[in-house]
């Protein structure tokens, strides 16, 4: 085994190149905040002006064909790229973005016209993309969803409402599930669509949440072109599982949760003022680092299995299941041990660690997205042949 | 990167689990563990003619080590079958310690009759105050006269002390001196006392009186034997995870294996969330250990700095005993009634789990280690 990249002199030559590139393209506009809710307008342009000179060079989706708009760089190219963004992660503002959700159905089941057409404004950063799934009534049980659409000509009107959208700025395009076809039975009655979200008929509300906001958004007769439907008409189930294959944890991720050197690095300064923990405090600090450690590796894991196409089972589950159950854990022993002082933000001077403790508090409780921590345990049931439904992971890239 | 074994990894595991599963199967296990000695000769006999003991030795004395990452492949198949106690403390701990803090002629003696089979070496390490740091070795001292050195006191809960032809005995030589001694089984003053209790390995009570060894018999230099020790014992202790991820794994695979079997209101049990939940409990401490594990032996095997290793090692021997432990609570919860009766056998990795959860060190030990090392 081995756990390490053994870096080539192309590589090392590679990462030299990426990390003078980041140093003269990273934007230079001050502090960001530690809540992304709080990043300015002017900060959000410059973030997507960034993100589209990323784009632009091919390195936002590195392993997407150079002919859809990426850079066809294999994926020992591409986790170099990866790493060095994680490297600088707190000077580059978030750009909420699920084109990593919306290419790999694309690339499976979109036609070559579909590819070369929907991929590239994504691959380039020049759009940013809604994942369109959650509805009203449509949680846990996507496949419940009522957004329809339904074939007129050489069109659909698309009607209904999603939830859950982006983050406090709108998107430019999404990827939406929806009923084509209300008569035919569960999971053979759908199909994705790649859309713009500026098409008449589209209209959003804000969604206040305690975290990054999302939007509401409402379909009233929109009209959408045939050939942005992804695959065959009823293949939107296909589409979806392509998706949340990766979102479960199928993609994998690389280095530890980032809350841990926050709270490392605040338990140092504790220290020279004079905090000792005692033996209880210590064994539960310790434990979340081995916890995050262990998250680490799954993640890993996870990440080699996707690069070298090899499709496990329980596995992108189980690394959603842990990094979810191991944060509320992790938010439990920090508010143990630094008492009140974790719950004060970065408005307050009194913030220790500029506030991402107060930040993680939050972050913590978000365990919904992408599936909860009991649907995880649902999908790996069905993978280690337990449940009446058995399965193994879906295809995806 | 890559995070698959080898192609001779996989032979070597598969090959191992065969023949463990037809030489070792439930009933010899259960038989074994029932026997006052703990010891079946015949099966021992057979782990020496495929070379198994001699997987932690090196070449040059006699045995075959490649590296520690093949040894763990076989000692998780070893700790699936629950291969019986001998096998880690002379082939493994032993051979690491004779290995590290031996001279010449100790190593050249003493490691190709280990790598055979014909001598068993076990550590005598803790005392009745139980723990594995130097702190805790204080009982046992050891006093010069003439040439020689005479010990006194006892140890605590050493395992296969009953099969020893030698033990290695780590005994106080002064206020910050340990040093390490070649004591024979059945030397005048070495009394060997089974302790009675719920225990996967045989655990004894050593009693030293006016024990006479001599200075032929050091291991290592007087006084400095606690990081000899040491330095064997994290090896030791990777491939002691890697036996009870072994376990681990094969108390989960039972989980799961019973919950298609067993019907309940006219379905297989684990088809109920609430069951299917103690299974990706037990599933989730298997993977969290594995993967420590085997992150740990790249470290050890591709020499990374002594820090790092030795944080590795505490991480999985942490994820180790409290996942080997935890999966066993989760597969009593899927079998109920059925995995308290003897016959399912689960109760041999339930002990197991128990007896191996503080040796070489408890979690609450590992876990001090590294928050030393964190700085925290
Ligand atoms: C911050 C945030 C961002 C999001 N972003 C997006 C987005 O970008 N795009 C998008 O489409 N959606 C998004 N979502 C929606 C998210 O995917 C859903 O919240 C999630 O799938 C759960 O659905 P629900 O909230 O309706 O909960 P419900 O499905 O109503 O679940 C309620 C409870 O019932 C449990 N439950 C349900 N079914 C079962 C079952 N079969 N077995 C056991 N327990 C069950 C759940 O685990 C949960 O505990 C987002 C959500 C949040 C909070």
């Amino acid at each position: 085994m081995d756990f390490e990249i053994v870096y080539t002199k192309g590589q090392q030559a590679f990462r030299k190149e990426v990390r003078d590139w980041l140093d003269k393209n990273i934007p230079q506009i001050g502090e960001l905040p530690v809540d992304g809710q709080h990043i300015t307008p002017e900060q959000d342009k410059a973030a997507r002006a960034f993100r589209g000179k990323l784009g632009e060079k091919g390195w936002l989706f590195p392993t997407v064909p150079v002919e859809y708009g990426g850079k066809g760089l294999t994926w020992e190219h591409a986790v170099v790229i990866d790493e060095e963004l994680s490297e600088r992660a707190e000077e580059i503002p978030h750009v909420p973005d699920n084109s990593s959700l919306a290419i790999p159905p694309l690339l499976i089941y979109g036609t070559e016209e579909q590819k070369r057409r929907l991929i590239p404004p994504m691959a380039r950063g020049q759009v940013t993309t809604w994942q369109g799934f959650t509805e009203a009534e449509a949680g846990s049980d996507l496949a419940a969803l009522r957004t329809t659409a339904i074939r007129q000509g050489d069109s659909y009107v698309i009607n209904g409402h999603k939830l859950w959208q982006g983050g406090p700025y709108p998107a430019e395009n999404w990827y939406l599930i929806c009923v084509t076809n209300p008569d035919a039975p569960r999971h053979h009655n759908l199909s994705a669509f790649v859309l713009p979200t500026n098409l008449p008929g589209i209209s959003m509300i804000p969604q206040q949440l305690f975290v990054y906001n999302r939007h509401q958004v409402f379909l009233d007769n929109v009209k959408v072109p045939v050939e942005n439907r992804i695959g065959e008409e009823g293949m939107g189930w296909q589409c979806v599982q392509a998706t949340l294959e990766l979102e479960h944890g199928g993609s994998g991720r690389i280095g530890l949760p980032k809350v841990m050197d926050h709270f490392l690095s605040y338990l140092r300064e504790a220290k020279k003022a004079g905090r000792i923990l005692d033996a209880l405090e210590r064994d539960r600090v310790v434990d979340m680092y081995i916890n995050a450690h262990v998250e680490r590796l799954f993640g890993l894991r996870n990440y080699w299995q996707r690069a070298t196409k090899q499709w496990g089972t329980y596995e992108g589950s189980q690394l959603s299941l842990w990094g979810k159950v191991q944060g509320l854990n992790r938010s439990k022993t920090v508010l143990d041990v630094v008492g009140p002082d974790a719950l004060v933000n970065e408005e307050d001077s009194a913030a220790k660690v500029r506030g991402w403790l107060e930040e993680h508090q939050r972050q913590s409780v978000l365990t919904h997205p992408g599936a909860t921590i009991e649907i995880q345990k649902v999908i790996m049931a069905r993978r280690i042949a337990m449940s009446a439904t058995q399965e193994r992971a879906a295809v995806t890239v | 990167m890559n995070l698959s074994l080898t192609e001779s990894q996989q032979l070597l595991k598969n090959s191992a689990r065969e023949f463990l599963e037809r030489e070792l199967p439930r009933e010899e296990v259960r038989r074994i563990d029932d026997s006052p000695n703990g010891f079946s000769p015949d099966l021992w006999r057979k782990l020496v003619s495929l070379g198994y003991t001699a997987t932690v030795v090196p070449e040059a004395y006699g045995g075959q080590r490649t590296d520690f990452t093949d040894a763990a492949v076989l000692m998780e198949e070893l700790g699936r079958a629950l291969a019986p106690g001998p096998f880690f403390s002379s082939a493994v701990f032993s051979a690491l310690i004779i290995e590290t803090a031996g001279n010449e002629n100790q190593k050249r003696t003493l490691l190709p009759e280990i790598a055979q089979g014909r001598r068993i070496v076990v550590p005598a390490v803790t005392e009745a105050d139980y723990g594995w740091d130097p702190e805790h070795i204080k009982q046992v001292t050891a006093t010069r006269r003439g040439t020689n050195w005479v010990l006194n006191g006892a140890k605590f809960f050493v395992p296969d002390a009953q099969l020893a032809d030698q033990l290695i005995v780590a005994a106080r030589t002064g206020a910050r001196g340990i040093t390490l001694f070649l004591v024979g089984g059945n030397q005048t003053g070495v009394n060997i006392r089974n302790i009675s209790g719920w225990f996967g390995d045989k655990l004894n009570e050593v009693t030293l009186s006016k024990v006479s060894v001599e200075a032929s018999h050091v291991l290592g230099t007087v006084h400095r034997g606690w990081p000899l020790l040491e330095s064997a014992m994290e090896k030791a202790t990777l491939l002691l995870c890697s036996y009870m991820v072994g376990g681990t794994g094969k108390v989960y695979d039972m989980t799961v294996d019973y919950s298609q079997r067993r019907i309940q209101f006219g379905r297989p049990i684990g088809t109920f969330q609430r069951v299917q939940d103690h299974a990706i409990e037990g599933l989730n401490y298997l993977d969290a250990a594995r993967w420590l594990t085997y992150e740990a032996l790249w470290k050890l095997d591709t020499n990374k700095p002594a820090k790092e290793v030795t944080e590795a090692v505490s991480m999985a021997k942490t994820a180790a005993s409290e996942g080997y432990r935890g999966a066993a609570g989760h597969a009593h919860e899927v079998h109920a009634g059925v995995g308290v009766d003897k016959e399912t056998g689960l109760y041999l990795y339930t002990k197991m789990a128990r007896t191996l959860y503080h040796y070489l060190g408890s979690p609450q030990q590992h876990k001090k280690r590294i928050a030393e090392l964190l700085g925290i």
